[in-house]
């Protein structure tokens, strides 16, 4: 590698300088979500061992920072997933797996109408980041989805991959991520309008 | 409400559907065309780029007390060994920090 090459790439290149320079952020981020501090540093820890593994892939789509956090959110879902289950037992998890599959069925009828209609919501998506609550459920329910919906709902949404790229990372049919993506969406405004609305 | 062929379960579904490819003009109008009459399939479109929005946001707020916490020394210094560990073969450029 030349020394220019270096310099232009000096993040990249360089790893240890991501903890000076996005340590703090990644910390704030994950204590934003989680309130233990010994959590939050091994989760941000993971996301820069994950970064150095995936470093070669990091084509530039995004700022260092940015693609920093879309590994912390991966990890900061994957966690608040396991904490929801273990504190339940399998039978639990059969059910939280069922109800996030259901609740792309139950919100219709037999006709295909609105049984269940989405509700008005007081918020300005303008304004978002300002509502605590809004993302400390958001988080929650992201927590809430089956594991491989998760990942498939997460590379669309944060990785900004198409479905062609989700469909080869999880070795699924194109219908069957679509219908993956929607469920999870159902999911995840029905669980928000259920947790937020209603508090 | 089933305008326009499509009812409310479908609709969601192109709309979601619709959120991760791009549809043939035809099939947009009639998405729209439903869209455009039925509220509660409007606010549904509404609230998934809500989501949209929301979970790509990169923002922090402060704890109860209103405080920012930083890693302290310790944690940066535990972080940086924790990545020389992983890699076997660390770049020059790596000792140099």
């Amino acid at each position: 590698m030349t020394k220019k090459h270096a310099e232009n790439n000096n993040q990249i290149d360089n790893p240890e300088s991501w903890v000076d320079e996005y340590g703090d952020f990644l910390y704030q981020f994950t204590l934003s979500r989680i309130k233990d501090l010994s959590i939050a540093e091994e989760l941000v820890q993971e996301t820069f061992l994950a970064a150095l593994k995936a470093r070669k892939n990091f084509q530039g789509r995004s700022s260092t920072r940015t693609w920093l956090i879309a590994i912390l959110k991966h990890k900061l879902v994957d966690h608040i997933r396991k904490r929801i289950r273990e504190q339940t037992s399998d039978k639990v998890e059969a059910m939280f797996n069922a109800a996030a599959n259901d609740s792309a069925d139950t919100s219709f009828n037999h006709r295909g109408d609105w049984r269940l209609r989405p509700s008005k919501w007081a918020v300005d998506p303008l304004k978002l980041y300002e509502q605590k609550e809004f993302m400390d459920v958001l988080y929650h329910c992201l927590g809430g989805l089956p594991k491989r919906q998760a990942e498939a709902f997460l590379m669309r949404e944060i990785d900004g991959f198409s479905t062609e790229e989700i469909c080869k990372i999880l070795n699924i049919s194109a219908t069957n991520s679509w219908v993956m993506l929607y469920r999870a969406r159902m999911w995840l405004r029905r669980c928000l309008e259920n947790n937020w609305l209603n508090t | 409400m089933s305008h326009w062929m499509f009812n409310c379960k479908e609709v969601s579904m192109m709309v979601s559907e619709s959120m991760d490819r791009k549809f043939p003009f035809h099939r947009r109008i009639l998405l729209n065309a439903h869209l455009l009459m039925c509220r509660y399939c409007n606010r549904f479109k509404k609230q998934l780029l809500i989501l949209r929005h929301a979970v790509g946001l990169e923002n922090i707020y402060e704890d109860e007390r209103g405080h920012f916490h930083s890693l302290s020394k310790e944690a940066r210094e535990r972080i940086k060994q924790a990545m020389r560990d992983l890699s076997p073969n660390p770049d020059p450029d790596l000792l140099n920090t």
